[in-house]
């Protein structure tokens, strides 16, 4: 807030001065101008519900410690009890237990594989935008053996090399998911690139850093974060594919994909409480993140 | 998801058999002809593919199903291990004064289906092929082949002599050395070259020239390959089903979805499944089994992080804090046998006394466990986890797919007398890479099955140096032990033997569980054709079509 | 200028290709195993495998096997695959052919559906039957794709007989005869679970391509003046919105060998996906590589027709 010269006579009390708190307010300000922007029916059920699914994941243990791996072995297969809330597995195992077990290797591996393939698509889209023609030419080309490569390969290898834990498979999947959204970033900087304000902003000396990260980044972080969620989704989906083929959580430890795996293998035996909730569960992550992703997307497109 | 368990965890047995002795046909309502649909591995492991079928090149036992319908076996053994000269090649074995030479006579009946007789030109083919690939057969040095061989002589067209370097157990040296020379078409194969016979694994008319009960029709990669009666076979126990086709699965629900929908007739009921047969309302259960062979926890004895496997009492204490019965209950729904030690149970042709009273009486004893474990000096700790020097008692045990319950199960019990077992599950191939690559000592524990020889000595397994001992177990004593079961008749040796390797458990010996083979119920013999070896008879199938 | 354009983007489409083969090559090279570990099994000796290596021609240093690669490729030569006992190019030709029928079929029933969706979703936007159809694609696209199948078989080969529960038709007639109708039978579900996520997704953009054109100004005013609503579907707003279809399908390519591979594990399918999860597994290099190469052939293919089309259609796109 500057004031003008000729304002400056006029009333002491109007020149600018550090006011107790105004840090806070204008973080809050911009944060409820943000949240009124965007808010929309679909943005809170979603966050909602994955905020729900988190804390049945983590809080659940607090409120409910039971061990994931006891095995009970004069309970094989037993229908949802008291004792039992979820039901158990063929090997006695108490399957709402396992299911929060689970939970917190599913969420994980979604929400920090994601962010680990938005910063390294960030960098690398950036790098490709802001860089001249040829070199842009040569990093898109990479980017497109990378995106036709299929990614059981990649998987396989690491499967090889390490053992697939939670915190390897959040590398792995990150690292596998980044070319998408790297094209993305390339292509909204490049369009953003030619802005009024972007060339104005060289005009006063700004760096290339800076404008990508200020300028460009700013306006295309709707768009990242729209993605984002979506990409939290199809990690989710995907790390229950893997678990389909054999290269998810190793034993005894599950994601929900592992858990719906080992359910559906027994599907005829008809222990339907081994399917169903961890059916849902991936269900309901996936589309909290959708609707999620929706609710952005229809304030960003202005409805 | 492939399921490959057994498979890869068999060695290829050479051998055939089955009792002929209440045979099908003195029934007098077998009908011949028909069809029968049935997936590979039937009475033997979890379905896989085949893809190769020349017994000189390929080591998968579901190959070797059906090379054994296609090859009459030079020596036939049946279920309790015993030759049956009507069905082998061979006649009559002359056993030489001092043990050394064996004179083999072959029977003249048998033809190939072109018409030209199985000759000791055949034998010796045989032999000549299995010289020069070394070791890439897979019966490479085993069964005294081809360490104890001084010569191999061709006498006329119907015997032929090998002799050994020294004196062997006639009866070891049979069933697990001699038998290993299948007579193979020497007139139809001998003008290809190794290369030649690569490129043609899987083509029908390669293998047209058969002399057992069976010939390969057509294969198709991915989906199934058929048989067809060999109207030419010689040999008694002619085949009553006109066409045998096995399609190729790959995963225990499709089996069952198979059998359900009546695409597969004969196929085995994945253990896991059990609670569901009622559903196979068209098929009839026969629970066959245990095999012969035996499933194992083994440890890297060269890996000084577990170094604690060295001490005879640590593993003495393994063994009985593992409660075989509930394993048994658990995973095989009550259908399965106690195992302590490398000579299966079924037939107990060949169990010492002291091994039947032990499978009788039982091991489990976790106070014992825990008493062992203190006498070695691993002690408690605060956590429950057993230590001593500062190391803890713990162990990293890789696992094949699919085998995800047996070490769940274990790993619980070796917890309750503070032992830790952590879980690594991998696909096979990468699982052998690193047991037996020279270059990587790092594996510390395997979860695996072996499948026994005819002759169960555990030779190449278990022997300083041996080539299957990716163990890196020494043990003088059983060296000396192994090497008399070879040298001397009978079965004192044998006994003496695996007494002393179930007091000793280089590998914890896990239970086995049984097999459940469903089989559509106009599908008749099924209890012959299956036996605890392994094999497959088809040729005592039939069909009834009125059903 | 077009041809120019043309041969530009095949020149670096081709670098594209190459830098996938390499990565790959490479890759799986260096994963520890080998396919010698997969052939022999429990019988593998050191000795068995270094005589196995050696036949396999893998004791060569792996720069050596590179280049020997690509000259057999230009020779037309795949390599064999030991682990399969099967000359490459007959083992990939045939699970080809199975998946090639099955992925097309797929990818019709997904367009069709999409397209037909989608129109619907733009036409009925932010009205209940719309909001509907977002929802149930929301749903459908949430459901992983091992599940469909494994519900579909139970409901529609199990309770009901009236599809087979997995395999692929055209077997068991006597004389191996191709039987047509058999074969559709067996691709139907299948054909299905592949299709079913692609619709969800594909739809949904659908209905938001025919959502933008609905609202522009001269379809509103079209249907202010009277226009029967199936014509203006059909020429202005299908028109436009279908546009992107090439694009669109280009870059799905990879995702549909991927479905793939869970679809015919679940349906015991033998197909190009189940080929090559094999063959990564069991790290049958010669196979592996053929597969790689196709793949990355089809969708660079693809991405290419698709930038062509763009630009050809659309001269506003910047065109490097």
């Amino acid at each position: 807030m500057s004031s003008s010269p000729t304002d400056m006579n006029v009333n002491n009390s109007l020149v600018a001065r550090p006011i107790p708190g105004m840090f806070t307010r204008l973080w809050t300000d911009s944060l409820r101008h943000w949240v009124g922007q965007y808010s929309h029916p679909m943005t809170w059920t979603g966050l909602g519900l994955f905020v729900f699914l988190m804390l049945f994941s983590w809080l659940g243990p607090v409120l409910y410690p039971v061990s994931p791996l006891a095995i009970h072995a004069n309970h094989l297969l037993l229908a949802p009890s008291w004792q039992f809330p979820f039901g158990t597995d063929n090997l006695g195992r108490n399957l709402l237990a396992r299911m929060m077990d689970g939970g917190q290797a599913t969420l994980e591996v979604g929400l920090l594989g994601a962010l680990i393939a938005i910063s390294l698509g960030i960098i690398y889209g950036m790098i490709a935008a802001m860089s001249p023609r040829w070199l842009d030419k040569v990093l898109m080309r990479l980017l497109d053996a990378l995106l036709a490569l299929p990614a059981i390969v990649l998987m396989i290898f690491f499967a090889a090399i390490i053992p697939l834990n939670a915190l390897s498979l959040i590398l792995v999947l990150g690292c596998l998911s980044w070319p998408g959204l790297a094209r993305i970033v390339r292509n909204e900087a490049l369009a953003y690139k030619e802005k009024d304000y972007v060339l104005a902003a060289r005009q006063f000396g700004a760096s290339t850093f800076y404008i990508a990260r200020t300028h460009l980044l700013r306006s295309m972080l709707p768009i990242l974060i729209v993605n984002a969620t979506f990409m939290v989704a199809d990690l989710i989906l995907a790390l229950s594919g893997l678990s389909f083929l054999g290269l998810g959580i190793q034993p005894p430890h599950a994601s929900w994909g592992g858990l719906l795996n080992d359910g559906l293998q027994l599907v005829i035996i008809g222990p339907w409480w081994m399917i169903v909730f961890p059916g849902v569960a991936i269900f309901l992550a996936i589309v909290a993140m959708n609707v999620l992703g929706q609710g952005l997307l229809a304030r960003l497109e202005g409805r | 998801m492939n399921l490959k368990r057994l498979k890869e965890a068999l060695l290829v047995l050479s051998l055939v058999g089955t009792g002929a002795v209440a045979h099908a046909a003195d029934s007098p309502n077998i009908q011949n002809g028909g069809t029968i649909v049935t997936v590979p591995g039937v009475g033997l492991a979890p379905p896989s593919s085949m893809n190769g079928f020349n017994p000189l090149l390929t080591s998968s036992a579901y190959d070797t199903e059906a090379e054994n319908l296609m090859y009459q076996p030079l020596i036939w053994v049946n279920r309790d291990f015993k030759i049956n000269f009507n069905l082998s090649v061979a006649k009559k074995i002359v056993v030489g004064p001092k043990h050394r030479s064996f004179t083999v006579y072959l029977s003249r009946h048998w033809k190939w289906s072109d018409g030209v007789p199985v000759t000791t030109a055949d034998v010796a083919y045989t032999y000549h092929m299995l010289m020069k690939l070394g070791p890439l057969w897979p019966g490479w040095d085993s069964g005294g082949v081809p360490g104890d061989i001084q010569s191999f002589t061709v006498l006329g067209p119907y015997a032929f002599r090998v002799v050994t370097t020294r004196s062997v157990n006639p009866t070891w040296f049979e069933l697990s050395g001699l038998s290993d020379f299948y007579p193979y078409p020497a007139q139809s194969w001998q003008r290809y070259t190794v290369k030649q016979m690569n490129d043609n694994m899987t083509n029908p008319k390669f293998f047209s020239v058969v002399d057992g009960p069976f010939r390969l029709e057509s294969f198709h990669a991915g989906r199934y390959a058929s048989m067809v009666q060999n109207l030419a076979y010689s040999g008694p126990d002619k085949p009553h089903i006109s066409r045998l086709i096995f399609r190729f699965l790959n995963s225990n629900a499709s089996v069952f979805f198979a059998l359900k929908s009546g695409t597969v007739q004969l196929g085995n009921l994945p253990d896991p499944l059990y609670p569901a047969r009622k559903q196979l309302t068209n098929d009839r259960l026969t629970i066959s089994g245990p095999n012969w062979g035996f499933n194992y926890l083994g440890f890297n004895f060269s890996n000084p992080k577990i170094a604690f496997v060295n001490s005879l009492l640590v593993r003495q204490a393994m063994m009985h804090a593992i409660n075989q019965d509930l394993m048994i209950k658990v995973l095989g729904f009550g259908h399965g046998a106690r195992a302590y030690g490398l000579v299966p149970g079924n037939p107990p042709v060949y169990l010492s006394p002291e091994a039947k009273a032990l499978l009788k009486h039982g091991a489990y004893d976790p106070a014992l466990a825990n008493k062992l474990l203190n006498e070695a000096g691993w002690h408690r700790g605060p956590d429950g986890i057993r230590e001593k020097d500062g190391h803890k008692m713990a162990f990293t045990l890789y696992i094949p797919p699919s085998m995800i319950r047996g070490p769940t199960l274990l790993a619980t019990m070796l917890a309750k007398v503070g032992i830790v077992v952590r879980m690594r599950e991998m696909p096979f191939n990468e699982l052998y890479e690193k047991m037996i690559d020279p270059h990587s000592k790092n594996w510390q524990a395997v979860y695996l099955a072996w499948s026994q020889t005819a002759y169960p000595t555990g030779g190449s397994i278990f022997k300083c140096g041996g080539v299957q001992n990716s163990y890196h177990y020494c043990n003088k004593e059983m060296d000396a032990m192994m090497d008399r079961i070879r040298i001397t008749s009978g079965l004192d040796a044998l006994y003496k033997f695996q007494n002393y390797f179930t007091d000793q458990q280089p590998v914890i010996v896990l239970p086995n569980m049984k097999l459940f083979v469903m089989a559509a119920k106009n599908i008749h013999g099924v209890s012959h054709a299956i036996t605890p070896g392994g094999n497959f008879y088809p040729q005592f199938l039939w069909v009834s079509h009125d059903q | 200028m077009m041809r120019r354009m043309i041969l530009n983007r095949l020149g670096t489409s081709v670098l594209s290709l190459f830098l996938l083969v390499t990565i790959v090559f490479f890759l799986i090279h260096a994963t520890p195993g080998g396919p010698a570990y997969s052939i022999l099994g429990m019988h593998a000796t050191p000795e068995a495998v270094a005589a196995l290596n050696k036949q396999m021609g893998l004791d060569h240093p792996l720069w050596q096997q590179y280049g020997i690669w690509w000259a057999h490729l230009f020779e037309g030569n795949l390599g064999y695959s030991f682990t399969q006992h099967a000359p490459v190019a007959t083992l990939t030709g045939s699970y080809l052919a199975n998946s090639i029928i099955l992925y097309v079929l797929a990818t019709v029933i997904a367009v069709l559906f999409s397209v037909l969706i989608g129109m619907f979703q733009g036409y009925w936007a932010e009205r209940t039957p719309g909001v509907l159809i977002g929802a149930g694609q929301i749903i459908v696209y949430s459901i992983p794709t091992f599940f469909i199948g494994v519900m579909l078989i139970l409901f529609f080969a199990i309770y009901v007989s009236w599809f087979p529960p997995g395999g692929i038709g055209g077997d068991q007639s006597a004389g191996g005869v191709l039987n047509i109708g058999s074969y559709f039978h067996h691709m139907v579900l299948p054909a299905i679970t592949i299709a079913l996520p692609l619709t969800a997704g594909l739809s949904r953009y659908f209905g938001h391509q025919a959502r933008s054109e609905y609202r522009l100004d001269y379809v509103r005013t079209a249907r202010a003046r009277g226009v029967p609503p199936l014509r203006i579907a059909v020429n202005h707003v299908l028109r436009n919105a279908i546009r992107p279809l090439v694009t669109v399908i280009g870059m799905m390519i990879p995702g549909i060998f991927v479905g793939g591979i869970l679809t015919e594990s679940v349906f015991n399918y033998p197909g190009l996906g189940w080929l090559l999860w094999r063959s990564a597994l069991e790290q049958d290099y010669p196979t592996l590589s053929a597969i790689v190469l196709l793949i990355g052939v089809l969708t660079i293919l693809g991405n290419l027709a698709a930038d062509l089309t763009n630009s050809i259609l659309d001269v506003r796109v910047r065109y490097e």
